[in-house]
């Protein structure tokens, strides 16, 4: 323990490099002006507004980068201290808009105005989207600055809307590159630089091309470390603040990041990172969470009224009807006749109760969802593991990574993110299969073969083999030391599902990592973790256990309805494609929006959205994440559960009566978990499509990127971010180059 | 509020973009593309090294290269004013060259002609004590040279 003296208070700490004395400050609740620090990253020591006085050392010194040591006395506000930063701060204002920071009217004006106005352009705090949590304006108020000794000098440099998802309008940064490092530094993207020098410098693309050209993510983590508001959000900046602000799960992919979603008018609004110590995205996200949640839950195309058909024609029923008609139709039809399809978006209670209705209720195993081929292979073959899926914290402690079935900074941006952070501590990559660019600058080694041929280098990594295709033999060397020591982690894609023996090719991923090693499966829609315990799957109980009765999965039960064998499909999830099931005759469908099926629907029953409805999600790391009901669904709407519960009770399924989806939990968990190894071993694969396995994310029946029009300009611009191997030489680009030079032509 | 770009990939970084700049004559955007992809670095850290140090231009130099002063003496003397008419007059920002490749412009720190204040540098030659009319003859004088010498190319 050493002990320093700050303010004349004595403050023990334990001493290491790391620790500064703004971080003891901190933890000692002294509070000490900061721009420039933020706890995510690396101090920077730019803005100075931090400086104390330190005895013996010479001049100020900036708290956030200079290491706490025993015995120091340091003053964090002296009256010229106080100057000095005043001084400082009145530089960097100059060039912001400080008409409201000097105005006398201030405190009226925010009482009586207090939300930003919309405006074309910020002149100040009242127009400003940041000024209901602004870092500056607390730093300046901190500090004291009521007047500007210049003249302002506003930068008129042109606000930049061309981008999907937010605007940026750098007239009122400061420069503290927050934004800059945490994309760099956190996100390993470097979508953005400072560019030029001195006065001239500024946030910036290599040569001012636009955010989508630059190989930005729209992962929003820039936007939710700027302290002005110089980065904001177009959908939410003229908006206000939230009425209220509820903690939930996004479940728009298998990570199930933890999402701050806020409410007003009864609506939601907002989406913005869970909180900090919520795992496992402590506070970043993709496009999706971050984004898209708002208008994803509020489009029109969403599921109104419960429905039937009558003479024909589907129109509005009361619930009552629509239970009833269900229920009958379930009760009516022979057993081998119904088919089941679950949601991988919606609750594990759900699908508990889903799957319930189909064994107990219609007699039948014929259950499955979308992607449940991935979720089982992944289980099935870990089943009798040793504890091989871990959290994403635990990649803190794996010696080298080896990832394949996709490019996972395109699809799952958080996993990336904790990838990221060993590929900086040099935590050897080694990536097998198609790569975007991104990826490609984080892989160590990259063996670039197509996704068909990933089968056969993985067995050849197994087998220690020094000749894998498209690297040298050095390099397989390199590979195959790094791969047979220390403990290892796969992140696996559902792109594997593309080769012809994915459980094969698992096989000797597991070989490869061995007892220690640790199994990352990027789950691409959401709940498939859930739904497999939930038992929503033909050859699985819930529990999950091996359900030895003949069930039928997606295909046969799509191959048995394109034969006319079947009369009844109860489906929940719109984004299961309907061909082969045209003859079926009676379709209940129920889900949250319209899709192809609506039309086919003889029931018709609207369902809750994610952020409606309450219930657990399993994500890829196992984690039970809860969801909750944050608004009512919208028109008459229900939750999944409460309508499967109020079937099951009208085909008179016995102990059906839950109160909450807790108790529908409950009962799950009391059912014995007991999968067992390989029993998805199969003879014969049916290959996953490409298109299928393309990013371009679904809920429920819509793409999102339909409703979401900023998505499909991000998605459209994907396959330019590819890896094109054939590259020209230096003096082939540069000849190619001088010829384009106009001066030349002039010269000649 | 900005420290310069460190980093041991920089160091094989700036030696390529000086190999560029000395055979194109200016950092080209496929030149920095290529560097990326080389490096594994994205394009944004090529740019923000390359736009940190003054000696790395980003735009072809122009067949006629105009340097504006913008050190103290020539900045008090006003050179600020004649920059933009230049700006107007050849439809680009400083940093650029104009689409025929003809002129390019630059603004510079002191260039030692002080006492001359305001000075303007046009391909190497400093043109002293410029005022809104003598700056307008110039650029005149060198569009009328320019135009005969393709006349004569032409009649070739
Ligand atoms: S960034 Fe902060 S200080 Fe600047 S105008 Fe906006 S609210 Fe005011
Ligand atoms: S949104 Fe994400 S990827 Fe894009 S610039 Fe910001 S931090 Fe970088
Ligand atoms: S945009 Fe925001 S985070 Fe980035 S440097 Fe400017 S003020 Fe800082
Ligand atoms: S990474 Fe997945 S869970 Fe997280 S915000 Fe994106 S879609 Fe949602
Ligand atoms: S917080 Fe220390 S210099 Fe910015
Ligand atoms: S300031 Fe222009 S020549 Fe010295």
């Amino acid at each position: 323990m050493a002990v320093i003296k700050i303010d004349n208070q004595n403050i023990e700490f334990e001493p290491t490099i790391e620790k500064t004395i703004l971080d003891v400050a901190r933890e000692a609740g002294i509070y000490i002006p900061t721009l420039c620090d933020h706890d995510e990253l690396e101090p920077y020591g730019g803005c100075r507004m931090c400086l104390v006085d330190v005895e013996g050392m010479r001049g100020y010194v900036p708290a956030c980068t200079t290491t706490a040591k025993d015995g120091m006395v340091v003053k964090t506000s002296t009256d010229e201290l106080n100057s000095l930063k005043r001084r400082i701060l009145q530089l960097l204002m100059i060039e912001h808009p400080v008409g409201c920071i000097l105005c006398d009217e201030r405190e009226q004006c925010d009482k009586f105005r207090p939300q930003a106005q919309k405006a074309g352009r910020v002149s100040g705090c009242y127009t400003c989207p940041n000024r209901n949590h602004c870092e500056l304006e607390e730093v300046v108020n901190f500090i004291g600055m009521k007047t500007l000794p210049y003249d302002p000098e506003y930068r008129d440099i042109p606000v930049e809307r061309e981008d999907p998802f937010f605007d940026r309008d750098y007239n009122l940064c400061i420069l503290c590159a927050r934004c800059v490092r945490v994309c760099d530094d956190v996100r390993g993207t470097a979508a953005i630089t400072i560019a030029k020098r001195g006065h001239e410098s500024r946030i910036d693309t290599a040569f001012g091309t636009s955010h989508v050209e630059s190989g930005c993510w729209f992962c929003g983590a820039c936007v939710d470390v700027c302290p002005t508001g110089s980065l904001s959000a177009r959908k939410t900046k003229w908006i206000g603040i939230p009425e209220e602000t509820v903690e939930t799960t996004c479940v728009l992919c298998g990570t199930g990041c933890q999402v701050n979603i806020g409410v007003k008018y009864n609506k939601i609004m907002w989406s913005e990172p869970g909180n900090k110590d919520s795992p496992p995205n402590h506070h970043h996200m993709c496009v999706l969470g971050r984004f898209c949640i708002p208008t994803l839950v509020n489009t029109p195309r969403r599921t109104k009224n419960p429905m039937i058909t009558k003479d024909s024609i589907l129109v509005p029923a009361s619930w009552d009807e629509a239970i009833n008609e269900a229920a009958r139709l379930l009760k009516d039809t022979p057993s081998e006749k119904i088919g089941f399809i679950a949601s991988p978006q919606m609750t594990t209670e759900a699908a508990y109760l889903l799957q319930k209705i189909a064994r107990e209720g219609a007699n039948t195993s014929a259950i499955d969802f979308m992607g449940s081929d991935f979720a089982a292979l992944i289980l099935g073959n870990l089943a009798d593991g040793h504890d091989k899926i871990q959290t994403l914290d635990k990649l803190d402690e794996v010696d080298w990574i080896l990832s394949i079935g996709g490019d996972f900074v395109v699809t799952h941006q958080v996993v990336a993110k904790s990838v990221y952070k060993q590929v900086r501590r040099n935590v050897p990559l080694i990536h097998v299969g198609p790569i975007g660019e991104n990826l490609r600058r984080w892989a160590s080694y990259h063996i670039n073969v197509p996704i068909k041929k990933i089968e056969n280098a993985i067995s050849k990594l197994a087998q220690k083999s020094m000749s894998i295709p498209s690297i040298t033999k050095e390099q397989a060397e390199r590979i195959a030391s790094i791969i047979s020591s220390g403990r290892g982690a796969i992140i696996v894609g559902s792109r594997i599902m593309e080769t012809k023996n994915p459980d094969k090719c698992l096989s000797a991923l597991l070989e490869i990592i061995g007892r220690e090693g640790v199994v990352y499966p990027l789950l691409p829609l959401g709940n498939e973790l859930g739904l497999i315990k939930a038992g929503a799957r033909a050859d699985i109980l819930p529990g999950p256990a091996v359900n030895s009765e003949k069930g039928l999965t997606l295909g046969e039960l799509r191959d048995k309805a394109s034969k006319g064998q079947i009369e009844l499909l109860y489906i929940t999830d719109g984004s299961v494609s309907l061909t082969g099931f045209e003859k079926v005759e009676n379709i209940i469908y129920q889900a949250p929006y319209a899709s192809e099926w609506t039309d086919r629907a003889t029931v018709l029953l609207p369902s809750a959205s994610f952020a409606e409805e309450d219930g657990t999600f399993v994500n890829h790391e196992m984690r039970e994440l809860r969801l909750k009901r944050i608004v009512d669904p919208p028109y008459h709407a229900r939750q999944d559960w409460e309508i499967l519960q109020n079937i099951a009770r009208s085909i008179g399924l016995s102990k059906s009566d839950y109160k909450s989806p807790e108790d529908i939990w409950n009962e799950l968990e009391k059912q014995k978990a007991g999968l067992k190894k390989d029993i998805y071993k199969r003879k014969s694969w049916t290959p996953a499509r490409k298109d299928e396995t393309r990013w371009n994310p679904k809920y429920r029946g819509v793409a999102i990127a339909e409703v979401v029009k900023d998505l499909k300009v991000l998605i459209d611009s994907l396959p330019s971010r590819e890896v094109i191997e054939k590259r020209e030489s230096l003096d082939e680009l540069l000849e190619r180059l001088q010829r384009k030079i106009p001066s030349k032509e002039v010269l000649e | 509020m900005q420290a310069p770009p460190t980093d041991q990939l920089h160091s094989k970084l700036i030696p390529m973009l000086q190999e560029i700049q000395e055979r194109l004559g200016y950092i080209a955007p496929e030149a920095v593309e290529w560097l990326a992809k080389e490096l594994k670095l994205s394009e944004q850290e090529i740019y923000g090294v390359a736009t940190f140090y003054n000696f790395f231009r980003l735009n072809p130099p122009g067949r006629h290269e105009i340097r504006v002063c913008l050190g103290t003496a020539c900045h008090v003397q006003g050179n600020e004013k004649l920059l933009d008419t230049i700006c107007e007059r050849l439809g680009i920002q400083p940093g650029e060259t104009t689409p025929d490749g003809r002129y390019s412009l630059e603004r510079v720190a002191c260039v030692g002609a002080c006492a001359l204040a305001p000075a303007i540098v046009i391909d190497d030659e400093v043109h002293g004590r410029m005022t809104q009319r003598a700056l307008q003859r110039l650029l005149d004088k060198i569009d009328r040279e320019d135009e005969e010498a393709m006349k004569k190319r032409g009649e070739k």
